[in-house]
């Protein structure tokens, strides 16, 4: 079900703009007794996308093409807009990723990860690429994280504005995790993952010798790895 | 690379930190069956992804949707069926194909008849080859016979003129030999003709002197 069409969208939408003002903490209780709501009659989770959903947009059902939309469009969006920091060409990603699915340029392989982690990572893929074609034109110089600075968001814009508790408890825990991570790892991953950018270039970025910039990356990502992992086997336990 | 080098390089090639020739030595690395490299890159893969879940939620412009969905009925309106095709550049994650076959996505009547039509074709293509190929083959063989059985004949030819050219050599000498005997003969009869020739003369000789008185003194 397309949350825009949703007959309790005002009231969320009144209540996201008046938790808006608060802090972050508070906002996120908000967002997720909403959720709670919303997961009642719509299943919006970008992390719990079914196989099946894609295998229906690869048959052609045009209904799926738009529940999956609707289920992944903003963390794809929030992906694309991070690495290319503009708006338009993030959204030219999106199109052009869900058509290739639709036109089933690209398959997805239940062997190679969840649905929302094969689409990440082709609208990674699609989104470095434009950076790097749009860097022979004129060279890049990456500048300080966007995330969390004015990125055009717009509350109540968009259909999966409202996340869902899946999700939210999944942000939760990779924020608390990328929280633990010192500044210097942090940088190193972002460079490379949003960047795109080889462990050379990071380096020359940073002003820190190779080496550094390699160990910096494996220790994050292994931190990160530990701390989702036992979150995972934790989570499967119960 | 040792693989304790390799194994190291697996959270940077994860996160998309290595370099272009690094990155194909550790691709050929995990396309060559190293199971640990593969379990760990599948650990470090599944939480590279879960980096943009940290992210500010930031969603897309509203009319990106219907922007989508239009498109996707002009396409099935022009392309009616027909595949767009692939891309040339890899996506990510690839090579795993060639590790983990992709499940067989499910077709359309309309695919399920243009593959049955293609199998079919290439079947067909495949005996016809088939067959070709066999034909080839035992006429390659059959030539390859034909060429061994003319070299042998060859160099049987060869051993002939040879021994040919030797028996030739011999009846040469040989018939010199029997010129220088057959000269000596003619030397040795002449020899003889002249003797008994003389023999001859000497019996006349003799018998002359047996005719005249004996003389006493």
């Amino acid at each position: 079900m397309e949350l825009s069409a949703h007959p309790l969208r005002d009231f969320f939408v009144e209540c996201t703009e008046s938790a808006i003002v608060l802090t972050d903490q508070r906002i996120i209780p908000s967002i997720t007794t909403i959720n709670i709501l919303m997961d009642t009659s719509s299943q919006l989770a970008a992390s719990t996308i079914d196989p099946k959903l894609v295998a229906g947009v690869t048959k052609g059902e045009h209904h799926a093409l738009s529940q999956l939309y609707d289920q992944s469009s903003t963390v794809l969006f929030s992906l694309a807009l991070r690495i290319l920091g503009n708006r338009e060409e993030a959204a030219d990603v999106l199109h052009e990723v869900y058509l290739d699915i639709w036109r089933k340029v690209v398959r997805y392989d239940v062997g190679r990860g969840t649905p929302i982690a094969w689409l990440i990572s082709l609208t990674r893929s699609r989104a470095i690429g434009r950076v790097r074609t749009r860097d022979l034109r004129t060279p890049r110089q990456m500048g300080p994280s966007i995330d969390g600075v004015q990125t055009g968001q717009v509350p109540g814009e968009g259909s999966d504005f409202f996340d869902s508790q899946a999700d939210q408890a999944l942000r939760n825990l990779v924020k608390e995790a990328w929280r633990n991570l010192p500044h210097r790892q942090q940088q190193a991953v972002e460079l490379a993952y949003y960047g795109g950018l080889p462990e050379t270039e990071i380096a020359a970025q940073l002003g820190q010798p190779v080496e550094t910039v390699k160990t910096c990356i494996v220790q994050g990502m292994s931190q990160l790895h530990e701390l989702l992992q036992s979150y995972w086997e934790q989570d499967e336990a119960v | 690379m040792t693989h304790d080098e390799l194994a190291a390089a697996v959270p940077l090639y994860a996160v998309g930190a290595l370099e272009r020739v690094d990155r194909q030595t550790l691709e050929a690395h995990l396309l060559s069956g190293c199971i640990a490299c593969r379990t760990t890159l599948k650990g470090y893969q599944s939480v590279a992804v879960m980096l943009p879940f940290r992210l500010n939620i930031t969603p897309p412009p509203r009319t990106l949707k219907g922007k989508i969905m239009s498109s996707r009925v002009s396409i099935a309106a022009t392309e009616s069926g027909v595949q767009s095709p692939p891309r040339s550049s890899l996506e990510p994650g690839e090579w795993m194909k060639h590790l983990f076959p992709p499940s067989s996505p499910p077709i359309t009547s309309y695919g399920r008849a243009l593959g049955i039509v293609i199998v079919v074709v290439l079947t067909i293509l495949v005996l016809f080859g088939w067959n070709a190929s066999i034909q080839v083959n035992e006429d390659r063989e059959k030539l390859a016979e034909l060429q061994s059985q003319a070299e042998e004949t060859g160099a049987k030819m060869a051993i002939l003129q040879q021994q040919l050219s030797e028996r030739e050599e011999i009846l040469t000498q040989a018939r010199e030999e029997l010129q220088c005997r057959t000269a000596e003969l003619t030397e040795v009869k002449d020899q003889l003709i002249q003797r008994e020739a003389e023999l001859e003369e000497l019996k006349v000789q003799l018998v002359q002197g047996t005719r005249r008185p004996a003389r006493i003194p």
